[in-house]
């Protein structure tokens, strides 16, 4: 007998047994589909988690601000320095040989006007660099030139959401002017939203094109009135070293600070490698519960298998008395059971991969309902885990029946059944 | 000589007792020869037809079959010889009631080996058609005669071209028209040259064969010929 006939014969065996088969094949099909659903679930959300992370694009980024020193020696230190200067920019950029890209950003909160409407907004005074650095994509018009930010230029860049706000949807706002506080601004470009993370949402996207930027230079000429910024954010050479740069940023502002700490260096790349971390850690918590789950159920699969393929056996005496009386070998017995058991284990295998597959589909389709872009895509990894395991189950709970079948005497299994 | 039993025993250790089924048979069947094996229950028939028919081995004695010694052949080996050289029919005819007559008459040549499905199940059916049963391809066991059920378990003994054909009480379980029908079956596999060796208690039926072993108490007490 072939295995195709073999199989056939074992597809038939179950089909003329469809409720015990059936409740042997719970077991297997939970085990598989969980495997897969794990698999998928946690795959999916670590994907999903690094493509955000991608997306906020802060690698190589090294945030420089102002802090004021915790300790009253620091504080009554504070006259010696005045804090991140303006120039300061050109002197990390010419020690720091690491930087790349460097902006000064100056915040400034207020009233904001222009067409018809007047509300609170947020202006950044920001270089060309920080465009690149922050990632804000071009609309209509043009971004901040450096001419604007050597001459003071009373220019600005609007995010796409305070453009409509001020001007309204589809409106042209490029050569009209905004009115920061008393000061009034030509509106040279419009940003442009970009796709953005499903998972957290456009919250950071949005603040971004709630904002008003204009040249750092402009802002501290006209509306903040100091050359105190606020945050130098620094890009590095890609493969730069983080450390050597943090030591060079850090020994520069120490030495033009009188030797003062009162500003803090944060490296975003690292906060969110070490989140990544966090994340992976996490997936594989769930996937060792998840597992554990996945494995009970896969023995408990077999362990039902086991017995229906035992009872199976002592049903099918006869059967096996006949077969052996014309002829069959105790290897052709042991192998006709054999692949029943791992037949039966595979279609619930099969039916667990479908399940799986299903579990996953409304995942995403309640996500998606919920309002959460978020799709669980079926993890290939889990099938091929899942399936597997079903059938080694199939095969190792098969082997004791299946060896108690072909060692039987011809003749004490045919005349037991009469 | 196509079989040559010699001092078989045959012990069955139940425990505590030792039951002695056969006590020294010494047989010799030639070749085409028409034989039949008659005793009372207990006498040791049975388990004599099940070590010919090599589904039982002798506990001592040899057992040569056509030149070779299978008393001492392994089981695997054993499966060869009742696959390829010994057609055996029960009482009760044990086919296998969830699949149609082709393919329970089909079924040693399964064991055989390189024979195709499709030759298979053709030899088969020819077989079937040879013994009457040509309308009865696709039907199950359950839904014949246990005249037809019987001739189909011939069918299936003589599909492999067996060197002896064994049959145990191959009339037991049918009413005496249909059991004359099966003698009358196995009288034209005599006549046709087939070696046939029966077992039964029923006089008349032993009446067929040429020669007649009559057992008590597992051993040979006389032999008739006719």
């Amino acid at each position: 007998m072939n295995l195709l006939e073999s199989v056939v014969s074992g597809l038939a065996s179950i089909w003329s047994h469809k409720l015990r088969s059936s409740l042997t094949l719970v077991g297997i099909v939970v085990g598989v589909a969980s495997v897969i659903a794990m698999f998928s679930f946690v795959g999916g959300i670590v994907t999903r988690v690094r493509e955000d992370f991608e997306q906020i694009g802060f690698d190589n980024t090294f945030f420089v601000s102002n802090m004021d020193p915790m300790n009253p020696e620091g504080r009554a230190s504070l006259k010696a320095s005045k804090g991140l200067m303006l120039h300061e920019m050109d002197i990390l950029e010419t020690e720091v040989p690491e930087i790349r890209g460097i902006t000064p950003v100056v915040a400034h909160y207020g009233v904001l006007r222009g067409g018809s409407e007047a509300l609170h907004g947020e202006v950044f005074g920001i270089t060309p660099d920080g465009f690149i650095l922050f990632e804000l994509n071009l609309g209509p018009g043009r971004y901040i030139s450096d001419l604007d930010v050597e001459n003071h230029a009373r220019v600005c860049v609007l995010g796409e959401l305070i453009k409509n706000d001020l001007f309204g949807e589809g409106a042209d706002a490029i050569g009209r002017h905004v009115l920061i506080g008393d000061v009034s601004f030509e509106v040279v470009g419009v940003l442009a939203m970009k796709e953005f993370s499903q998972m957290f949402g456009n919250s950071g996207q949005e603040q971004e094109h709630r904002r008003i930027y204009t040249p750092t230079t402009t802002m501290t000429h006209y509306i903040a009135g100091t050359k105190r910024i606020d945050t130098f954010a620094v890009k590095l050479y890609e493969g730069a070293d983080i450390t050597q740069a943090y030591d060079h940023i850090h020994e520069t502002l120490i030495r033009e600070h009188r030797g003062i700490e009162d500003f803090q260096i944060e490296n975003v790349a690292e906060q969110l490698a070490q989140a990544e971390v966090q994340m992976e850690q996490m997936s594989a918590q769930w996937n060792m519960i998840l597992g554990s789950i996945a494995t009970v159920s896969l023995l408990v699969g077999g362990i039902g298998l086991l017995s229906v393929l035992i009872i199976s056996v002592n049903e099918r005496l006869r059967e096996i008395g006949i077969r052996k009386a014309v002829g069959a070998e105790d290897r052709a017995i042991f192998q006709q059971f054999i692949i029943e058991s791992v037949t039966i284990s595979t279609v619930g295998g099969l039916i667990g991969v479908a399940l799986g597959a299903g579990l996953c589909k409304l995942i995403t389709f309640g996500a998606q309902a919920a309002g959460q872009d978020m799709v669980i895509p079926v993890s290939g990894m889990g099938v091929a885990l899942g399936l597997g395991f079903a059938i080694i189950v199939g095969f190792l709970f098969g082997l004791y029946p299946a060896a108690k079948a072909s060692r039987l005497d011809p003749i004490e299994a045919i005349s037991r059944y009469a | 000589m196509l079989i040559a039993v010699d001092g078989l025993t045959r012990t069955y250790d139940l425990g505590e007792a030792k039951v002695h089924a056969l006590r020294g048979v010494d047989l010799a069947v030639e070749a085409g020869e028409y034989l039949a094996i008659m005793g009372p229950s207990g006498s040791g028939k049975s388990t004599l037809m099940h070590i010919l028919g090599c589904l039982d081995t002798p506990s001592t004695g040899r057992y040569v079959l056509g030149g070779e010694e299978v008393s001492s052949l392994t089981g695997r080996e054993l499966a060869k010889v009742r696959n390829r050289r010994i057609g055996f029919v029960f009482q009760n005819f044990n086919l296998l009631p969830r699949i149609d007559l082709v393919a329970n008459v089909a079924l040693p040549l399964v064991y055989h080996g390189s024979v195709s499905k499709a030759e298979r199940l053709g030899r088969a059916a020819k077989q079937l058609e040879e013994l009457g049963l040509g309308h009865r391809l696709k039907h199950r066991p359950n839904e014949l005669s246990g005249g037809e059920r019987q001739r189909a378990a011939i069918a299936r003994a003589l599909i492999n071209e067996p060197s002896i054909l064994l049959a145990d009480e191959p009339t037991g379980n049918l009413d005496s028209k249909t059991g004359r029908e099966i003698m009358d079956i196995l009288d034209g596999l005599s006549a046709a040259g087939k070696t046939v060796c029966l077992v039964t208690h029923d006089a008349n039926v032993a009446e067929h064969a040429g020669r007649t072993v009559h057992m008590q108490d597992g051993a040979i007490a006389r032999e008739d010929f006719s």
